[in-house]
């Protein structure tokens, strides 16, 4: 998931300097805002990714302590 | 400052308004206060009187409840008046520097705040100093939070107080001065905390949130179908909207690096290691909630920032280009765009955001002065139930400290506050030393942050250069990078802490995560 958020970080970055520079309006807002909404977007993904595997990983610890 | 210099502040437009439809404006502002005398009412009811339940809420604190007394608690009255001014005059790369800010801190908060709740529940702990100073065995780090929780929280109990005092103010059209408007929100803030501990302030945040979010939706609403469409509100800025949308923004100063730099170090500062979120992360029922919490946060937080924030400060600027003091660009827009009782509803929601902020900030201090350093240093043995009276005289003596230094020094808030901010986030470091690096020793977290602090303050008092030049935070980049270096250098050449330390520290969290 590391990987993820550097990889988040890393298009945030690429597109402040190529989108955040358009003067131009997509449905109806700044192209920087919407790259704003995008990149929030990934975050919100990112952290129930995260609460995903979380959960998933207290599963399988709680299979592994009890013996069937 | 007298009541008619206060009304001088305000454009004469707005005060002239309000003067004529007082009566409505004080009906609102009446509800409100009704409103939250009904909050500390029923709060009352459920409070045990006892010390973990003023602190800590007994840790049993719901996920809606946590998500919205976090917001409301960050939400200041000075974010709602102030970044729209902020917009107003940056334009959109501010915008994007602060929601940038807020996911990076919002994914922050969830990695730590996780940890946070589970060495509260598993150790007792009530302040970030109970952490801190028991990871490191120091009472010299115990102390910095200390010191970090008095900054911070006097500089911006100071900022609410003022800016709570010009809102009732202009909403009694200056029959109210500033002055009296500071002491009836700090008897109003101070009555309510010591009846009701952490749940009143919790429980009255996701009422002044929710009031907050309601409000900023309806402004948004009438600011779209006054301009006639959202594609209106940015073509109204003519030959501005090219440079108002775009980075760098209308003073150039807005990189790609410096818009998250900026945002990234300002919100984590304000809001990861504020000593008020990390009481409520000990406050919150389990763990498993964080995930909800920051989700549900980085939703709503970005939704009333584009579409609140954003749209208002932009949109001001559309209808005022020219306005004095962009501080009043939302109420000047408010009262031009919705109803009367709307735009004094919207003027309610500062006082109550304000509020909010007040109420945290005074509850936090006096906890960390109280437990940290009276506690700690001079009196081991102290019961609980002395430790929640002398928390009661501290908060009483903390508030009239506020209200008098807004009286006589309101020009040392801005340079004060942005100190308070770069102060907290020296505290980073030690906390993710405690809570995931295993190797981090008491030396450094004794050294670093204090090298982070003095540079900081170095650089703010002109005695240092600033290598990372930044016109929006100078000093803190290069004083954060400093201690962090500092952090991870001397841990490797020192001991870390004691294997029984680290069981209980780091064996506790990978059990529990």
């Amino acid at each position: 998931m590391v990987l993820y958020f550097v990889a988040v970080l890393l298009l945030t970055y690429l597109g402040l300097e190529y989108v955040g520079v358009q003067g131009v309006l997509i449905a109806g807002l700044p192209a920087l805002i919407l790259l704003t909404l995008l990149v929030s977007l990934l975050f919100i993904v990112g952290l129930l990714l995260l609460a995903h595997r979380s959960r998933k990983n207290g599963d399988n610890r709680l299979s592994r302590e009890i013996p069937e | 400052m007298n009541s008619l210099g206060l009304l001088q502040i305000v454009p004469p437009a707005l005060a002239e308004d309000i003067s004529s439809h007082l009566p409505q404006t004080l009906a609102v502002l009446l509800l409100y206060l009704a409103l939250l005398g009904i909050i500390s009412y029923l709060a009352r009811s459920r409070y045990t009187g006892e010390f973990s339940d003023y602190v800590t809420a007994s840790r049993n604190l719901g996920w809606v409840v946590t998500t919205l007394t976090i917001l409301a608690t960050i939400w200041s009255g000075v974010a709602l008046a102030g970044f729209p001014a902020s917009v107003y005059v940056l334009g959109a790369p501010f915008m994007a520097s602060l929601v940038i800010g807020i996911n990076i801190a919002a994914l922050t908060t969830w990695y730590l705040g996780r940890r946070i709740c589970i060495l509260g529940q598993e150790h007792g702990f009530n302040t970030p100093g109970d952490l801190l100073g028991g990871y490191y065995q120091s009472d010299t780090v115990r102390l910095y939070t200390v010191m970090a929780s008095l900054v911070f929280n006097v500089a911006y109990t100071v900022a609410q107080l003022l800016a709570g005092g010009i809102v009732l103010n202009v909403l009694s059209a200056g029959t109210l001065s500033i002055n009296g408007g500071m002491v009836i929100i700090t008897l109003v803030v101070l009555i309510h905390i010591t009846t009701t501990g952490i749940r009143g302030i919790a429980w009255l945040d996701t009422f002044n949130g929710t009031l907050i979010l309601v409000v900023l939706a309806i402004f948004a609403l009438f600011i779209i179908r006054g301009a006639g469409g959202m594609t209106a509100v940015f073509t109204g800025l003519g030959d501005l909207q090219i440079r108002h949308t775009t980075l760098p923004g209308t003073m150039g100063i807005f990189t790609p690096l410096q818009t998250i730099a900026f945002g990234a170090l300002f919100v984590t500062g304000a809001a990861v290691v504020s000593p008020a979120v990390w009481i409520r992360m000990y406050a919150a029922k389990a763990q498993q909630d964080f995930h909800r919490v920051f989700v549900a946060f980085l939703v709503l937080m970005t939704l009333i920032h584009v579409f609140g924030t954003y749209f208002i400060g932009t949109y001001g600027r559309v209808i005022f280009p020219d306005i004095e003091n962009p501080d009043f660009i939302s109420s000047l827009l408010a009262f031009e765009f919705m109803p009367f009782l709307l735009a004094s509803l919207f003027l309610v929601a500062v006082l109550a955001a304000i509020i909010s902020t007040t109420d945290s900030y005074l509850h936090v201090l006096a906890i960390t002065v109280v437990r940290d350093l009276v506690r700690s240093v001079f009196a081991p043995d102290m019961k609980q139930s002395r430790e929640l009276t002398l928390n009661y005289i501290v908060i009483t003596l903390a508030a009239t400290m506020s209200v008098v230094l807004a009286m006589l020094y309101p020009g040392l808030l801005t340079p004060l506050a942005v100190i308070a901010g770069g102060l907290t986030i020296q505290l980073l470091p030690l906390l993710f030393g405690a809570v995931a690096w295993p190797r981090a020793s008491t030396e450094a977290a004794i050294i670093a942050p204090a090298v982070g602090t003095l540079v900081l303050v170095g650089i703010r008092l002109n005695l240092l250069p600033d290598p990372f030049a930044s016109p929006m935070l100078p000093g803190l980049a290069a004083s954060f990078t400093l201690n962090c270096f500092l952090f991870v250098l001397i841990s490797f050449l020192t001991k870390p802490q004691p294997l029984e330390q680290i069981e209980a520290f780091h064996g506790v969290l990978h059990k529990n995560l």
